[in-house]
C-alpha cells in the first residue's frame, strides 16, 4: 500500500450517550486520490449516442453541435471517440478511432440534423460496438446517451443493452433533456451500466454537461473501487448513501453476516467520493470501541497498481456521562440532512405512484421545510407545487419529479464543481 | 494470541480492538479478566427503545435524525442531556439593538414604536425582543447561513425547532405568532397553528415550538 488514496471517517458526534436502548449512528466516509505518485492521466474512450430525431430540431441539435466540438477539443490523439446517431434509424457518425484529424471531425458534426422518431436501443448497440473496441483496463470508457423523448417498444432491449455496457467496463451517463423522456428508463439504463443521469432543463446545459463528464473522465486514476465494512457484533447496517459527488442510494453486497461491500467504481483525482452509512449499534456499556474496520480497494493503472488497499478502524466512544456527550459534527449532520430530503422525495414518488396521497403530500411538504431550511428556496417551491398538484389532480408533474429527483441529488456537489 | 476480556474471541496481538466485538484491546495482554470487564448488558428493547415520530406515529429508533416515514425532525428523541451540562452551547445573548428615532418633524406620523417584549424558555434561557417589529425563531445554523433573532441553539435542536420554525410581529400594539411551515409545528398554549398560519399571543402566553416551550411576555 502505497497511499494514493486517502480514507477518513467521522462520525455525527464523537462521543455518544451508552443508552439502553440500541441507537443509530451515522458514519461519513472520505475516499479521496491524493495523487501522490500518479501524475500520468489515462487515455479515454468517450462514445457518443446522440439523439436526432424530429424533436431536438433548432436550439437542441444546434447546441449539441456546439457541445460536442467543444468536448473533442479536450482530447487528444491519445483518446478515442465514437459518435452514433440515431432516431428510427441509425449512423456511425464517426466510427471509433484517436482524436487526431479536429478539422476533420468538425467537418462530420457538422452533418447533425434532425430528422425521424426515436429507437434508443438502435443507437446504444451501435455505440456500444464502436466503443468495445477501445476498451482496455488503462483507459477510461463512457457512454454518453443524450436524448429528448421516449423511446418506442425497446424499453427493454435498452435495458440489456445497459447490462452488457456495465459487463464490458462502459458505464453509460445518460442525459434527459426538457421534459418528456422517460426516467425509470435513463434510471435503469444508468444502473445496470454503473453509470448515472443527469437531468438537462433546457439546450443550454448540454455544454457544461458534456464537459463535465469528459473533465470526469479525464480525472479518474483510481478504477473499480469498492469499500468493504466489517462491522463488529452488536452492529448492523442500516443504509449507505454516496453523497459526494453527488447523492444516490448505495446497493450493498452482503459478504457475511458482519460484512458489507459497496460498489464505488471510479475515482477522481482530488475529489472521491463520499459515502454516508447508517449503522445500529446494539447497547453497550460506556467504553471506546471499534463500530467498524473500512477497507477500500482500488486499481490505479497509471501507475500499474491493482488490488491495492487502504483501511482505518471506525472509533466510538460511549459515556453514561450526560455532560461528556459531544454536540453534533455540523458538516456530517448537513449531509444527513440532505440526503434525507433525497430520500423523502424518492418516497414521496412512489408513495404518490402507489395511490398513497396523503402521505405523499406530507413528505413533499417535510421536504419542502428541510429545502427552505437548506436555503433552496428554487427546489422548495417546486416540492410545494408538486405538493399542491398532487392534492389538487391527484398526480405530480413530469417536469417538477424531473427537477425534484436531479436537483436534490446536488445538494450536496462542492461549489468548484457548481462552477465548472 | 490475546483473549478479548469481553467476549473472549482470540484476537491477533497487534490489534487494537476486538475483532469479534469493538471492545478496546489495551492492557488486555495476558491479564486476567477483570470483573469491571463484565460483558455489556443484553439488549433490552423496552427501555428507550420503541419512540414513535411525534408527527405520524412511525417506530423510530434513538439516534434516529428525520422520520423514515413522513420526515420529520426527530432531534428531540436524540439522548436527552441534561441541562447544565458541558455539552450546552453558551447562552447567546441577543444584543439590544437601538430603537429608531423617528423626529417629530416627519411628516409621517410615526409607526407606534415597538414595546419591548421577552420569552422567557423553559431550558432558562431569556431572549430580549426589542427594536425591531418582527423576529425570526428558530436555530442557528452556520452550514446554511441561517441566524434567527431567537436561535434556540442546541436545546432548540434536540427538541425539534427547524431552522426558520415561527416568527413572533408586532400589528399596531399586538403581538402575533405566526408558524413558518415547521415540520414539528407551532402552539400558542394548547392551540396548534396551521402551516404558515398565526395567532395573537399575550402577556404570560405559552408559545411552543416543536418540544421547546417558552412564555411570552410583552
Amino acid at each position: 500500500m502505497s497511499g494514493e488514496v486517502k480514507l477518513e471517517s467521522r462520525l455525527n458526534r464523537t462521543v455518544f450517550q451508552a443508552l439502553p436502548s440500541p441507537q443509530k449512528l451515522y458514519v461519513l466516509i472520505d475516499i479521496v486520490p491524493t495523487g501522490a505518485g500518479v501524475a500520468v492521466q489515462m487515455p479515454v474512450n468517450l462514445g457518443l449516442v446522440l439523439d436526432r430525431s424530429g424533436s431536438m430540431a433548432g436550439d437542441k441539435i444546434r447546441k449539441v453541435r456546439e457541445a460536442v466540438k467543444l468536448v473533442l477539443g479536450r482530447l487528444s490523439p491519445q483518446d478515442l471517440v465514437s459518435i452514433v446517431l440515431f432516431d428510427d434509424n441509425v449512423d456511425t457518425l464517426v466510427a471509433c478511432q484517436p482524436v487526431a484529424n479536429l478539422a476533420q471531425l468538425h467537418a462530420q458534426i457538422d452533418r447533425i440534423t434532425d430528422r425521424g422518431g426515436t429507437t434508443m436501443s438502435k443507437g446504444m448497440r451501435r455505440g456500444l460496438d464502436e466503443m468495445r473496441q477501445g476498451v482496455t483496463p488503462d483507459r477510461v470508457s463512457r457512454m454518453l446517451l443524450l436524448t429528448d423523448g421516449e423511446t418506442f417498444g425497446d424499453e427493454d432491449q435498452c435495458r440489456q443493452l445497459a447490462t452488457e455496457a456495465g459487463q464490458y467496463g462502459i458505464p453509460v451517463s445518460a442525459l434527459g433533456l426538457g421534459e418528456e423522456w422517460n426516467m425509470p428508463l435513463l434510471e435503469a439504463v444508468a444502473g445496470q451500466s454503473g453509470g448515472v443521469v443527469d437531468h438537462l432543463e433546457t439546450p443550454d446545459s448540454i455544454l457544461a454537461e458534456f464537459q463535465r463528464t469528459v473533465a470526469t473522465m479525464q480525472g479518474s486514476v483510481a478504477r473499480n473501487a469498492q469499500l468493504t465494512l466489517r462491522l463488529v457484533t452488536g452492529v448492523s447496517p442500516a443504509a449507505a448513501w454516496r453523497v459526494l459527488p453527488a447523492i444516490s442510494q448505495l446497493n450493498q453486497r452482503t459478504l457475511s453476516d458482519r460484512d458489507i461491500q459497496l460498489i464505488l467504481g471510479d475515482l477522481e483525482q482530488g475529489k472521491g467520493q463520499s459515502v454516508l452509512v447508517e449503522v445500529i449499534v446494539q447497547p453497550k456499556a460506556a467504553g471506546a470501541y471499534r463500530v467498524a474496520q473500512a477497507d477500500v480497494m482500488y486499481d490505479m493503472p497509471a501507475a500499474g497498481l491493482t488490488g491495492q488497499h487502504v483501511r482505518q478502524d471506525i472509533l466510538v466512544t460511549l459515556t453514561d456521562d450526560p455532560s461528556q456527550v459531544t454536540p453534533f459534527v455540523a458538516d456530517v449532520m448537513n449531509l444527513v440532512e440532505k440526503v434525507s430530503v433525497f430520500k423523502l422525495q424518492t418516497r414521496a414518488l412512489s408513495e404518490a405512484q402507489t395511490g398513497n396521497v396523503a402521505l405523499a403530500t406530507q413528505q413533499l411538504r417535510a421536504a419542502a421545510t428541510r429545502l427552505l431550511n437548506l436555503g433552496e428556496a428554487d427546489l422548495a417551491q417546486a416540492a410545494e407545487q408538486e405538493a399542491n398538484n398532487l392534492e389538487q389532480q391527484g398526480q405530480m408533474s413530469a417536469s417538477g419529479t424531473k427537477k425534484l429527483q436531479y436537483g436534490t441529488r446536488k445538494l450536496t456537489q462542492r461549489l468548484d464543481d457548481l462552477e465548472s | 494470541m490475546v483473549t478479548c476480556p469481553t467476549c473472549n474471541a482470540p484476537n491477533d496481538p497487534s490489534a487494537g480492538f476486538c475483532d469479534q466485538c469493538g471492545t478496546s484491546l489495551q492492557g488486555a495482554v495476558n491479564a486476567p479478566v477483570p470483573a469491571s470487564f463484565a460483558p455489556p448488558p443484553a439488549p433490552n428493547f423496552a427501555v428507550g427503545g420503541g419512540s414513535v415520530c411525534p408527527q405520524c406515529g412511525a417506530q423510530v429508533i434513538a439516534g434516529e435524525m428525520f422520520c423514515e416515514n413522513c420526515g420529520a425532525a426527530l432531534g428531540s428523541l436524540a439522548p436527552v442531556v441534561s441541562s447544565g451540562g458541558g455539552y450546552a452551547p453558551a447562552p447567546v445573548v441577543q444584543p439590544p439593538i437601538n430603537q429608531p428615532s423617528f423626529g417629530n418633524a416627519s411628516a409621517f406620523p410615526p409607526p407606534p414604536v415597538s414595546a419591548s417584549a421577552q420569552l422567557s424558555a423553559t431550558d432558562g434561557q431569556t431572549y430580549q425582543l426589542s427594536g425591531k417589529t418582527t423576529y425570526l425563531l428558530g436555530r442557528k445554523d452556520d452550514v446554511s447561513g441561517n441566524y434567527p433573532d431567537v436561535d434556540t441553539g442546541d436545546p432548540g435542536l434536540q427538541a425539534g425547532v427547524s431552522r426558520r420554525h415561527a416568527e413572533v410581529y408586532q400589528q399596531g400594539m399586538q403581538w402575533f405568532v405566526r408558524d413558518l411551515n415547521s415540520v414539528n409545528g407551532t402552539w400558542v398554549n394548547t392551540q396548534r397553528l396551521a402551516p404558515n398560519g398565526s395567532m395573537p399571543v399575550s402577556s404570560g402566553d405559552s408559545i411552543r415550538l416543536g418540544k421547546w416551550a417558552a412564555t411570552f411576555r410583552g
